[in-house]
């Protein structure tokens, strides 16, 4: 994992996390909250019935749904898929413009101002999960009202993605940086953590061995998403070896 | 016409210049219309562009996961056909090999007018193109550098020194047909020529330094022209999308390019023959003697195309399969088929059975070709982009009439190009052709 | 110092006039032969002297040189954190070395033909019409113009004249 001093402001942060997150697969249910959850926190545009037709929908976390058996006998198996936020992200050096790179805390940044829209970034994504902003966004009254002040709304033809909610990152450790301590483990909540009903999702610091996080990422159910390709994912899925 | 020789054509350095003179198209209602007609269309595309830059990139028929269309199969194509120029024009020079002379110019001009087609692609697909200097590595006032590690970067080196070269490469050869137009013309038109000569006198002293220059270029320019389609192909092949990361693709690219390259030119060769009246510089001797290239390269892309095909099926891997599948079967299966027809079984018919092998034979191969060539760079964006490593996403595409009206008017820009080109120039080098009196 | 101007019809004629006048001693730098076609091949008295192949890979060398100096330079000065990947690597800039030294070697062969083919100069004489099929040759420096005139007639000059 990368090395990197603290970012400028954190202040008094002496070591740089690096963020990751568990999903428990045989928690998950598949009730898409955390779907929901992504696109109203993050001002996440919604595509309208035409576009969406089109395949030009945004869900920066999504549900991947994939059946086993033949009927009746079926068992429907619920991925949530969101950015894997990968070390080795095949994303990222493909930008003729570097408007991707890996932060010191291992977060893929998206620097949507940077952003030429040469797409290579997403079609190089082994995962799908870079989206590309077909319009100025929009929203279906009365969503246009709700808007995140923390997130940028991001303009037409630029490649966008999830950040880990690295608005609420920012503001948890501006938080402990006030208050003089560390921030602590399950303090910060990104949105689809946050509703995730069955609990399937956590969220905190790989580098922090006794995290709840780090655990679940050492435990024999973890696994990462096409870990053969070495793109080295920090997103970890939890599922029973049957 | 003074004299004639054994083949028809005129002898002597006067009489080719004033015949080929003669032949530069004047401003006849015909080539007026023609121009105005590709004009209309070029025009039509740059609506098409502009709509498309004020409306968004959804105006397109791109879609998630087939983030790449149209536009890139289109940036291949034309890169590719320029190699048509360039590489044969080296190869024949490099070789001595003197068929050559009534054909270089053509296919230098396909070059250098394919390559600032197919340059312009990379800036109508991407989706801020009022920034695409972006990508230049100038000092800014932040120090923000271009990433020097993407492909697309590389893409940029290679182009912009392959079309400083191939017009360095064109140009060379025209300075002392520019000398020798200035002679023959009066007013505007002769001070531009002499503008354009850069002071050519016609010295022992320039014609052994043009030679010269023109054998080093065509050694460098046959270096970075392979280069050149190896680098498109690192865009691919440097992905990790299923059946495009893979070695086989540069020289695959390289050899597609040359094959394209010799079908455009035999088919842009045809249509000068008829339009100018040049059946006695263009004869049937250039058409076989490319006919038999086309024939080689023919034989070469189906070597690599197999190859490709085989090692992908025999290595069975599950996401290279699911590509593998889409190509075979379904709409994308038709269009694989048609493009081995197009690009192996036509050519090797009409063009290896040699009482088949004359001008129109080879004409209907270039044609066939350049079809086949098209969807062959189709079958390898689209289909590896509708099948992406997790199946949930899969997805297909159609061009819009954005993206269709672009590519029509890209074919209306070469033709446009050339039209005005030979209206300008001899488009056989006066200097290097003397006539056939002698049959070699 | 004096120049002569001898117009040849014939342009191989024109080539041994060439050479009687190199016998007589004149330098082949004060030659110039004139032709609208170039004379294939040129005789070996009146090869030229060339730089133009060490001119290109010079300036190849150059120009790939400081492009990829510049890449490096850029890239270790502003280090970004690139995950896996190194800040600097060779096989990623060789692309990028191997077409700016293409390119080197393009500029370099362009200077030297201007250079060495007197192209793009302001100040010089006008060219003397040559005919069509023929050649012209123009001796420069002479002290004595009679006696290489009678050489440039024997040696087949329709006409020969002081071009001063």
């Amino acid at each position: 994992m990368p090395e990197g001093s603290t970012e400028a402001g954190t202040g008094t942060q002496r070591r740089t996390p690096q963020w990751g997150m568990a999903i428990d697969l045989d928690r998950c249910t598949g009730c898409e909250a955390c779907v929901v959850a992504c696109a109203s926190e993050n001002n996440v545009p919604t595509a309208g019935e035409d576009q969406a037709a089109k395949g030009r929908t945004k869900h920066w976390i999504r549900i991947d749904r994939y059946y086993e058996g033949d009927f009746p006998n079926i068992r429907v198996r619920h991925r949530p898929v969101l950015c894997q936020q990968c070390d080795e992200a095949p994303c990222e050096p493909v930008c003729p413009v570097n408007a991707t790179y890996q932060n010191a805390e291992g977060l893929n940044v998206q620097i949507y101002n940077r952003c030429i829209g040469t797409r290579y970034c997403a079609i190089n994504c082994p995962y799908t999960v870079r989206f590309f902003n077909w319009y100025p966004p929009e929203w279906a009254e009365p969503l246009g009202l709700q808007l995140n002040p923390d997130v940028s709304v991001r303009p037409a033809g630029v490649v966008e993605k999830c950040t880990f909610c690295v608005q609420r990152i920012k503001r948890a450790k501006l938080n402990a940086t006030a208050e003089g301590r560390e921030v602590g483990d399950g303090e910060i909540q990104p949105a689809c953590v946050q509703s995730c009903p069955a609990e399937a999702m956590v969220f905190g610091d790989l580098s922090d061995p006794s995290s709840r996080v780090a655990r679940l990422a050492n435990s024999r159910r973890a696994q990462r998403l096409l870990e053969e390709l070495g793109t080295k994912p920090r997103v970890f899925y939890l599922e029973r070896a049957d | 016409m003074a004299t004639t020789g054994t083949r028809g054509g005129p002898v002597g350095h006067a009489q080719v210049c004033e015949d080929l003179v003669a032949r530069m198209p004047g401003s006849s209602p015909r080539y007026v219309g023609a121009v105005a007609v590709c004009g209309a269309i070029v025009a039509w595309a740059l609506f098409a562009w502009g709509y498309q830059i004020a409306n968004g990139f959804g105006s397109t028929g791109l879609r998630r996961p087939v983030y790449w269309g149209l536009y890139i199969v289109n940036f291949v194509f034309w890169i590719g056909i320029s190699h048509a120029g360039t590489l044969i024009s080296a190869i024949l020079r490099l070789t001595g090999a003197e068929w050559r002379r009534p054909v270089t110019r053509a296919a230098e001009a396909i070059t250098v007018f394919c390559l600032m087609i197919g340059g312009l692609f990379p800036i109508i697909h991407i989706s801020r193109p009022w920034i695409f200097y972006w990508i230049l590595p100038y000092a800014n006032e932040r120090m923000l550098w271009p990433n020097f590690r993407s492909p697309l970067f590389w893409d940029l080196t290679a182009i912009l020194t392959y079309l400083t070269g191939s017009v360095v490469y064109l140009y060379l050869p025209l300075i002392p047909d520019f000398a020798e137009m200035a002679e023959r013309c009066t007013g505007a038109r002769r001070r531009a020529y002499r503008w354009l000569s850069l002071g050519w006198r016609g010295s022992d002293r320039q014609w052994q330094a043009l030679e010269r220059a023109m054998k080093l270029m065509a050694i460098v320019i046959l270096a970075i022209a392979v280069s050149v389609h190896s680098v498109v192909a690192y865009d691919f092949s440097m992905s990790l999308t299923p059946t495009w990361h893979n070695t086989i693709f540069p020289p695959y690219f390289v050899v597609g390019a040359i094959f394209s390259g010799i079908a455009a030119l035999v088919v842009v060769m045809a249509t000068l023959r008829r339009l100018m009246g040049l059946q006695e510089y263009l004869r049937e001797v250039h058409f076989v003697n490319l006919g038999k290239l086309l024939l080689l390269m023919s034989l070469i892309w189906g070597y690599f195309t197999f190859s490709e095909h085989l090692t992908t099926w025999y290595g069975n891997l599950p996401m290279e399969m699911d590509v593998f599948q889409a190509r075979e079967h379904g709409v994308y299966g038709a269009l694989f088929w048609v493009m081995v027809t197009c690009n192996l079984a036509i050519p090797l018919l009409l063009l290896g059975v040699s009482k088949l092998r004359r001008i129109s034979t080879t004409v209907v191969c270039g044609i066939a070709v350049l079809i086949g060539m098209w969807l062959e760079r189709f079958l390898i964006v689209i289909p590896a982009l509708s099948t992406p490593h997790l199946p949930s996403i899969w997805g297909g595409y159609a061009p819009s009439w954005i993206e269709l009206s672009i590519t029509a008017g890209t074919f209306a820009a070469m033709a446009l190009l050339y039209l005005v080109f030979v209206k300008a120039v001899p488009i056989i080098a006066m200097w290097e052709y003397e006539g056939e009196a002698t049959p070699r | 110092m004096k120049r002569l101007r001898a117009d040849f019809g014939d342009r191989h004629a024109a080539v041994g006039a060439v050479r009687s006048v190199i016998a007589r001693g004149v330098p082949p730098e004060a030659i110039e032969l004139y032709s609208r076609r170039p004379i294939e091949p040129y005789p070996s008295l009146l090869r030229r002297k060339s730089r133009m192949s060490l001119v290109a890979v010079l300036s190849a060398a150059v120009v790939g040189g400081t492009a990829t100096t510049l890449v490096y330079r850029a890239q270790m000065d502003y280090p970004l954190v690139t995950g896996g990947m190194p800040i600097n690597s060779g096989w990623a800039t060789g692309v990028v070395t191997f077409e700016t030294t293409m390119a080197g070697a393009v500029l370099g062969i362009v200077a030297a033909l201007l250079w060495e083919g007197r192209l793009l100069r302001r100040r010089k004489p006008p060219a003397p019409p040559v005919p069509s099929g023929g050649a012209v040759i123009e001796v420069s420096g002479l002290d004595d113009t009679n006696a290489l005139r009678e050489v440039l007639l024997q040696a087949g000059a329709k006409s020969v004249a002081r071009a001063d």
